[in-house]
């Protein structure tokens, strides 16, 4: 279904849209970063490594910590 | 819940972000599979992935991470014409996708063949030995997310012998073990509504693949090309 025969749908999607944007404005700038290139570039752990600057046991940890503060806050279902 | 629990959280995320390799991954979906936490866990974290993948713009990656990841990724980039900063994310992230899926077509034969060599290794060939289709097939309830269809061709030559759950093409699958004569044929089962057909020969197992029911099988075995092909001939026909 077009999303514009749908208003209400579309104003409840932008809602969520916005709050997991705020959300992960709010994570600590290590943090997002991996989770960003991690899920919008699907980089690799060993390329997220190389772009970050840090080993590849430390962007494991960083991913896990981001994606649990999103679930924390309530960004994620 | 066990006290590995925490140990295997950041392999259960490992696993949903691609990075185990075919062994670990069937360790962590056995584990996930008998525990509720985890299959918590697992679940949460596949549910943020698809909101952020369709939710989170785009702008959120900087220039300056633009630029970082652009050092890190395929040459190839370099040759593209200049085009607005969006266009660009896009591009890069269809080329990741591109070269993300591209190996996995080429790999599923040596996929589905170390699946089976692995599966003759002694205790991993099934789960659920049996003969009877009715207790192979409600055994993979609530195991998976689909219900594979399961037959048994013993009249025929080819009789069931059991099930067991493995991982394949990066999704959990079921994996139907068959017996022909002293050789054992495992047929791979997953919902793959594009479907692909194939056959060939890899470290002398052949394998035949092909679409049935918006389900992809797969079947590998060191039984003869014909006889593998007069195996899914069976199937394909089926009930």
């Amino acid at each position: 279904m077009d999303p514009a025969d749908n208003p209400e749908a579309t104003y409840r999607h932008g809602e969520a849209a916005g709050q997991l944007d705020r959300a992960l404005a709010a994570l600590p700038l290590e943090l997002r970063e991996c989770l960003v290139v991690r899920e919008l570039e699907e980089c690799s752990y060993k390329q997220i490594a190389a772009i970050t600057g840090v080993p590849i046991g430390t962007v494991m940890s960083r991913l896990w910590r981001a994606r649990q503060l999103l679930c924390a806050i309530g960004a994620a279902p | 819940m066990t006290d590995d629990c925490a140990e295997l959280e950041l392999l259960i995320q490992a696993d949903l972000d691609g990075e185990l390799s075919p062994v670990e991954a069937v360790r962590i979906a056995g584990h996930v599979a008998g525990c509720a936490r985890c299959t918590a866990t697992q679940a949460s974290l596949a549910a943020l992935s698809s909101r952020f993948r369709s939710e989170v713009s785009r702008h959120a990656v900087s220039d300056v991470l633009r630029t970082k990841i652009a050092s890190q990724v395929t040459p190839p980039r370099r040759r593209l014409r200049p085009v607005a900063p969006f266009a660009a994310g896009f591009a890069l992230a269809a080329g990741l996708a591109l070269m993300l899926l591209t190996p996995r077509v080429d790999t599923l034969p040596d996929e589905l063949v170390a699946g089976h060599v692995r599966a003759l290794q002694p205790g991993h060939l099934m789960d659920v030995p049996s003969t009877d289709q009715h207790t192979v097939k409600p055994w993979f309830d609530g195991r998976l997310d689909f219900a594979p269809p399961v037959q048994d061709f013993a009249a025929e030559g080819y009789p069931l012998a059991g099930g067991r759950l493995d991982y394949l093409a990066g999704r959990p699958v079921a994996a139907l073990v068959y017996r022909r004569r002293q050789h054992l044929i495992d047929l791979f089962v997953w919902p793959d509504p594009a479907g692909s057909s194939a056959e060939g020969n890899r470290h002398g197992y052949n394998y035949q693949g092909w679409h049935r029911d918006g389900m992809a099988l797969w079947a590998v075995s060191d039984v003869s090309a014909p006889e593998l092909a007069d195996f899914a001939r069976l199937w394909s026909n089926g009930p």
